[in-house]
């Protein structure tokens, strides 16, 4: 097809289209890039010793993850944190020595949760993170509440 | 005599803004509530509700009456909601994440239900009604029996324990409030959610801005007169799909806005009552069958909520009981839907006589000139 110019055109429904892929590809890309960006998981930070001796707990430690606000651990505690998308970088304060005080470290876009070991970072042994998998135990049949039609929710 | 008419018709035209007015005006003292508790409860629930009721406006301005199959996008929304909660896509990614997964479940729902309406021309309202109750029954199957089933789902946190089905209430931590936290300012110790604000300001600006449009244009004139619509070369039943299309859209956002805030999801329940509230709300804020604006939006969310608010606490204050509160509440809000519905038909015969008593008036005048031309 040509315009009155004489130049070469594409057509209506040839425009329609590409259009129509276009906005198709960029629905594709910003579900895939909120997917990334959003997946939130949940890190455990522990502060405890190994069995074998390898590495010592500390007795106070003040951990800076991420924006977030800091957390103090006592020896042989743990806490968590809930965070979003796979890259993060922590920092700790310690009283003792600690040959590593901050690292980044990446979780995988299908791990739920991970177990940060504080005392395995500072000692430089990696990976000083595993995933952790939490054993979701569902309820016996008989003691859920199924679901019904009969009660509609209050307005609010 | 001009002016007590237009006394009258002000009290007709606004009878069911009155009701309210009154009725929550003398419910307020009794509640006993402090008017900062009540402040700080109608901002939360402006910022909740808003976007849910302006789904209604395209639909009556394109004349298909109040979209009750508005309830078809909020199961869109609740479908994106669970999807983000599953995948554990947190905050307003999390939100965003529901909507696009909302969205061409929204677009196919919406067409649907408009193509349906265009074959029920005239009984939008009890066809939207009705199709919402038979989408239900669908979106009951596709969660109650599809969703861990065929359609794969990763957590069991949310499945029932026979590894199919969601649970009766979803917990949405992830996104709790997400969009409300995003920028919270507080002013005189309120708490005021500015992000959920400007996304219902940003909807106000589109509607204004719809209005103008062709299509905007197309949809008025549609509003006014099908017949001429159609015989001025506008597309009735195509602009009439859009315009439901566009109400679903709105209403699956507004469901996950709505949800958002509340931290929790009735699976099988939540958009039950989505229809009813937001017509009450509109309805309730002076808007007709026929006419609906922003203010109406607002006014009706105001005084609706403020009934909600106030009521249970001015029963439990004059009888002893918070529930004749709630009773009186639900009462007054199926009332103003029957009202508003029993006024807007009563204006339409009444249009109806004078527009005979024109065309009587038009033929007598119209005899003694030919009869004296026949002299």
């Amino acid at each position: 097809m040509s315009d009155p110019v004489g130049r070469k055109t594409m057509s209506v429904p040839t425009r329609r289209w590409i259009v129509r892929g276009v906005l198709a590809v960029l629905y594709i890309a910003l579900a895939i890039s909120v997917f990334v960006s959003g997946r939130g998981h949940t890190i455990l930070m522990d502060n405890k010793s190994a069995v074998d001796g390898s590495y010592q707990a500390f007795r106070t430690v003040k951990i800076f993850l991420d924006g977030h606000e800091p957390l103090d651990l006592a020896a042989r505690e743990r806490d968590k944190a809930l965070v979003k998308g796979q890259r993060h970088h922590i920092r700790i304060e310690t009283g003792g020595s600690a040959s590593v005080l901050e690292a980044i470290f990446t979780v995988p876009l299908d791990v739920d949760m991970i177990l940060v070991s504080i005392p395995k970072m500072a000692a430089g042994i990696e990976p000083f993170w595993e995933p952790f998998v939490n054993d979701y135990q569902r309820p016996a049949p008989e003691e859920e509440v199924l679901p019904s039609l009969d009660a509609p929710p209050p307005l609010e | 005599m001009t002016k007590q008419l237009s006394v009258r018709r002000f009290l007709a035209d606004n009878v069911v803004v009155i009701i309210f007015l009154v009725l929550t005006a003398a419910a307020t003292p009794v509640s006993g509530l402090s008017a900062g508790y009540i402040l700080q409860e109608m901002l939360t629930r402006i910022g909740r509700n808003s976007f849910l009721v302006f789904s209604l406006i395209l639909p009556v301005m394109a004349g298909m009456g109040l979209n009750f199959g508005m309830v078809l996008g909020a199961m869109a929304g609740e479908i994106g909601l669970i999807f983000a909660v599953d995948w554990n896509i947190a905050g307003v990614s999390g939100l965003v994440f529901a909507n696009l997964v909302g969205l061409p479940i929204a677009i196919f729902l919406g067409w649907i239900c408009g193509e349906i309406l265009n074959r029920a021309k005239g009984r939008e309202m009890v066809t939207g009604f009705i199709l919402g109750f038979c989408m239900d029954g669908i979106y009951q199957f596709v969660v109650l029996y599809l969703m861990g089933g065929v359609i794969p789902m990763r957590s069991a946190a949310i499945t029932l324990s026979r590894g199919y089905g969601i649970r009766n209430t979803l917990n949405l931590d992830s996104v709790r409030q997400s969009l409300d936290n995003l920028m919270m300012a507080k002013v005189f110790g309120m708490n005021i959610p500015v992000g959920t604000y400007l996304v219902i300001i940003a909807l106000c600006l589109f509607i204004i801005w719809f209005r103008r449009t062709k299509l905007g244009q197309d949809m008025r004139a549609i509003g006014q007169d099908q017949i001429v619509s159609n015989a001025s070369g506008i597309p009735v039943g195509k602009t009439r799909v859009i315009a439901i299309i566009i109400s679903t859209l709105l209403a699956m956002v507004g469901q996950i806005i709505f949800l958002q805030n509340m931290g929790n999801m009735a699976t099988y329940n939540a958009h039950r009552q989505t229809g009813f509230f937001a017509v009450a709300a509109i309805l309730v804020g002076g808007a007709s069958v026929t006419k609906a604006t922003i203010p109406n939006v607002f006014v009706g969310v105001v005084l609706l909520h403020l009934m909600y608010i106030v009521m249970p606490r001015a029963g439990a204050q004059l009888f002893g009981s918070a529930q004749i509160g709630e009773y009186f509440r639900d009462a007054f809000s199926y009332g103003a839907i029957a009202l508003a519905l029993v006024l807007h038909a009563w204006r339409k015969m009444r249009g109806v006589e004078i527009d005979r008593a024109g065309l009587r008036m038009d033929a007598g005048e119209v005899e003694p000139v030919t009869k004296e031309a026949g002299v």
